[in-house]
């Protein structure tokens, strides 16, 4: 009898233990599923020429994070792109400037959006590769 | 005989020293007239000099990953070739790392706040390959990048005050308040030639 009841408990023991293996399962794929939701980004203008001023403005998300802009001066001389984060009408985040081509801006913003802009100095257009934005 | 003797003496030196004197002016005008090659293209030799870099924070593998994906570099490659430039640099203490591209650029990052990775190493300003701003609530705006190995100073004024500029390892940084609004920069060559430029900090 006593041998019984061993066996009972005995088998108790996997059928829990699959039962909280198949509970984590579903919460790892819940949580990777709210990751991938959250995660987001969005290039926000794409092969296209900008004239001295011109501004873009990325979608709002929370927790932007990253700012890239890829730029060229195939109609010559040195002109500037800059980078920054806006959150509301305002900005606390001052622009980042270059001409290289290239603007990687690693800040971040709770909640806001991107925005990338031809120098209103340039003397040239500049043809703009990407301006992209993500929070992962 | 003797006197028209040394007027000779007399013409010959000074056609000497004329020439000599010609040729130093010309010279002179080469090195500082000439424009030096754009970009950092004259060479970077920390990223040959410095020691690999053992281990990557999360945030520099990502950036890594991504910029070697951008520039077409092989990822192994360009790990094994990243160095750090700089350390606890500024107010917001970042690191500097770099490594050179497939097309020979430098890519960079400041951790936490910048980097750039231009399409080959001969773009913008020759010697420098800078960005500039980027300030945000608590940390200064700043001027950064990267310094070819001809150049032997940055100055930088903003809104008219001269900023101290730090380079070490081929890279150049400043701090300065976010509320600026004109950057001056001028890039000494060890030629004695200037490559100077302005940005409109607010755009």
């Amino acid at each position: 009898m006593s041998a019984v009841r061993s066996s009972r408990r005995a088998s108790a023991g996997p059928r829990i233990g699959r039962r909280f293996l198949a509970l984590l399962a579903v919460a790892c794929v819940a949580g990777i599923s709210a990751t991938a939701a959250l995660a987001w980004s969005q290039y926000y203008e794409q092969n296209t020429s900008f004239s001295a001023g011109d501004l873009r403005t990325s979608a709002y998300n929370s927790g932007v994070d990253q700012n890239k802009v890829n730029f060229s001066n195939i109609f010559g001389g040195l002109p500037q792109m800059g980078t920054r984060l806006i959150s509301g009408g305002g900005s606390p985040y001052t622009w980042t400037w270059s001409n290289t081509g290239s603007i990687e801006d690693y800040r971040s913003i709770s909640y806001g959006a991107a925005q990338c802009m031809a120098n209103s100095g340039n003397g040239y257009a500049v043809y703009v590769s990407f301006c992209w934005a993500a929070n992962f | 005989m003797q006197l028209l003797k040394s007027k000779w003496i007399v013409l010959i030196g000074s056609l000497v020293v004329a020439i000599t004197a010609g040729t130093t002016v010309v010279i002179a005008v080469g090195n500082a007239g000439s424009e030096p090659p754009s970009g950092v293209s004259t060479g970077v030799s920390s990223l040959d000099r410095l020691p690999a870099v053992s281990n990557l924070p999360p945030k520099v593998q990502a950036w890594l990953t991504y910029d070697s994906t951008l520039s077409g570099t092989d990822p192994t490659q360009a790990r094994a070739s990243v160095r750090r430039l700089r350390s606890t640099l500024g107010t917001t203490q970042s690191d500097v790392y770099a490594f050179r591209s497939r097309s020979g650029a430098t890519c960079y990052l400041i951790t936490g706040r910048t980097g750039s990775c231009p399409q080959d190493a001969s773009r913008g300003t020759p010697g420098f390959q800078w960005t500039i701003g980027g300030g945000y609530p608590g940390v200064p705006s700043a001027l950064a990048g990267v310094v070819a190995d001809d150049v032997s100073a940055i100055e930088l004024t903003v809104d008219g005050k001269d900023v101290p500029v730090s380079i070490e390892n081929n890279f150049a940084f400043a701090e300065f308040p976010t509320t600026a609004q004109r950057a001056d920069v001028s890039v000494r060559h060890v030629s004695g030639a200037v490559s100077s430029f302005n940005v409109n900090l607010q755009g």
